[in-house]
């Protein structure tokens, strides 16, 4: 049974409808990314499943459970987490702070204090910074809390919304080195990316999210080698796009 | 010596309601950066609700209980029904929402209570206390140690609780606080009803230094209690409570080393050059972020 079942999602802001019909399947254990160009409506599509947004018709089932509609508190209750397109850090908390408050659903705060130590270790900047207000790092090192905030509630599964974005090369390095952690660590994860070189190498299986509809789906290894989504997301020259 | 420690003592008492009443703005301004411009009606209806308990039991602990209740609740009822539905909205839409409500609240209590002035409900003995030639009123000093008991609680509660953690990112970012598993909702309602509660605490006590209850207290108390929030640094709980106490402390002594009938000018006065002095209040302070 997979983890995470999207069927027939619809979604929509106000009369505008963004999602048409998506069907997505997480399995336990398992990296899925999901790629396509800017205003596909892949971050309308996290947010739905985080509960932000109540889609227009659809189900989410998570574990056998629907969960659509249900209030996001409650959502990550259940264990699901998402780490939010531009970091959203409480800016004026600091770095140590950000870090607890990611196990705010979690009753044992001495754990809590011991996983905050865990990844200000495992990213020597945040530990150096722990107790410096969060807005005052780099997009790097926010980017790099966030997603630690992120796993401080144990969740089952994490959403990650572009991660890399606005990062340099190193940086983009850095996190998706991070990902792959975190996955072998038997986490489950729903990535989103614009970055799909990078988010194709490392998933398990990807979903091309193109105005509102999977265009294509499939294992991230043969996608990753389909000419279409080599020509379109890849960057990589073809017959048709060679200039004479 | 002897008249300047009793001006002391009333500028205390005074300065402890200004105080609770201001501290019920800054909780609210602090957490979500709203004036709830309904606030003074709302521990004004409180505080008559505490008067019809209190005159119709003959007891006074079940009238300050239904008080405070009665202000809680219509807090959370007014935060429902008059912010919520426009949280979203120009920052001005909850603004007149909240006059709305205002005035609603304040016709109800009309209906309800007549435009008269009532005198305090209980009869509170007037205790003394005698250290040597000094004369010190009892409930001054009760006026002043609960409003002190009230603020350190508060600020316990916002420092060093769950509770207060999921305050202080609920002020920081909503979305970012549902994402981390906090009840967003619950927890703004709980700030609306916190400030009414320390409102009303104020609006008692208001009832009991001056012996009256009417209309018409929510507005004075208000136009006091923003002078101490905006004066304090507003949304900082701590700043608020001292500038509340200092107000109170300015009015005794202008009253009685001026003239009584300079009291509000002095108060004024004295508002305008801090703000002169520091834009931000005493301990307002200016945050430097990265977005």
């Amino acid at each position: 049974m997979s983890m995470l079942k999207i069927s027939g999602l619809h979604v929509g802001y106000g009369n505008i409808e963004v999602l048409h019909g998506l069907n997505i399947e997480v399995n336990e254990g398992e990296l899925v990314t999901i790629i396509g160009p800017n205003g596909a409506g892949k971050s309308t599509l996290l947010k739905t499943i985080s509960g932000q947004l109540a889609p227009i018709s659809g189900t989410i089932e998570f574990e056998g459970k629907p969960i659509q509609g249900m209030p996001p508190h409650k959502i990550v209750q259940m264990g699901i987490s998402q780490c939010p397109e531009g970091r959203k850090l409480f800016s004026r908390s600091t770095v140590s702070e950000n870090l607890l408050i990611g196990a705010y659903i979690r009753n044992n705060k001495a754990e809590a204090k011991v996983d905050s130590e865990k990844y200000m270790a495992r990213f020597p900047v945040l530990g150096a910074r722990r107790n410096q207000p969060a807005g005052t790092l780099s997009g790097g090192e926010q980017q790099m809390l966030a997603t630690s905030r992120a796993m401080m509630s144990h969740p089952k599964i994490v959403l990650l919304d572009e991660p890399s974005m606005g990062l340099a090369p190193q940086l983009v390095k850095e996190i998706f080195k991070m990902i792959r952690e975190i996955k072998k660590d038997g986490g489950t994860i729903l990535l989103v990316e614009q970055n799909a070189a990078m988010a194709l190498k490392i998933a398990d299986r990807a979903y091309v999210l193109e105005t509102g509809q999977i265009s294509l789906e499939g294992k991230a290894r043969d996608l990753l080698h389909n000419d279409s989504v080599r020509k379109s997301y890849l960057g990589e020259e073809t017959s048709e796009t060679k200039l004479p | 010596m002897n008249f300047f420690l009793q001006q002391l003592a009333n500028g205390l008492a005074a300065g402890s309601i200004y105080a609770l009443i201001a501290v019920g703005y800054s909780v609210i301004y602090g957490a979500l950066q709203m004036v709830n411009f309904a606030h003074g009606n709302i521990y004004m209806f409180g505080t008559f609700m505490f008067m019809a308990v209190t005159t119709a039991t003959k007891n006074i602990f079940l009238g300050v209980l239904v008080g405070v209740v009665c202000s809680g609740a219509l807090a959370m009822a007014v935060e429902r029904f008059a912010y919520r539905p426009v949280r979203k909205a120009n920052y001005l839409v909850p603004m007149i929402s909240a006059f709305g409500a205002a005035l609603i609240i304040q016709n109800i209590c009309q209906l309800l209570f007549s435009t008269r002035t009532f005198p305090f409900p209980a009869s509170v003995p007037n205790l003394f206390i005698d250290i040597g030639s000094i004369r010190i009123s009892v409930y001054q000093l009760a006026i002043f140690v609960v409003a002190l008991i009230i603020m350190l609680v508060i600020t316990f509660l916002l420092k060093r609780t769950r509770l207060g953690q999921a305050v202080n990112c609920v002020s920081q970012n909503k979305v970012s606080s549902e994402l981390m598993g906090i009840n967003v909702n619950s927890i703004i309602s709980l700030i609306y009803c916190a400030g009414a509660v320390v409102g009303v605490v104020g609006g008692m006590f208001f009832a009991l230094y001056y012996n009256s209850i009417f209309i018409g207290m929510g507005f004075l108390g208000t136009m006091k209690g923003w002078i101490a929030a905006v004066v304090g640094g507003i949304g900082n709980i701590k700043g608020t409570f001292i500038a509340g106490i200092i107000l109170g402390l300015v009015e005794a002594f202008g009253s009685a080393f001026i003239s009584s009938a300079y009291r509000d000018v002095i108060s004024y006065a004295v508002v305008i050059i801090v703000l002169i002095w520091k834009p931000n209040g005493l301990f307002g302070s200016q945050i430097a972020e990265k977005a």
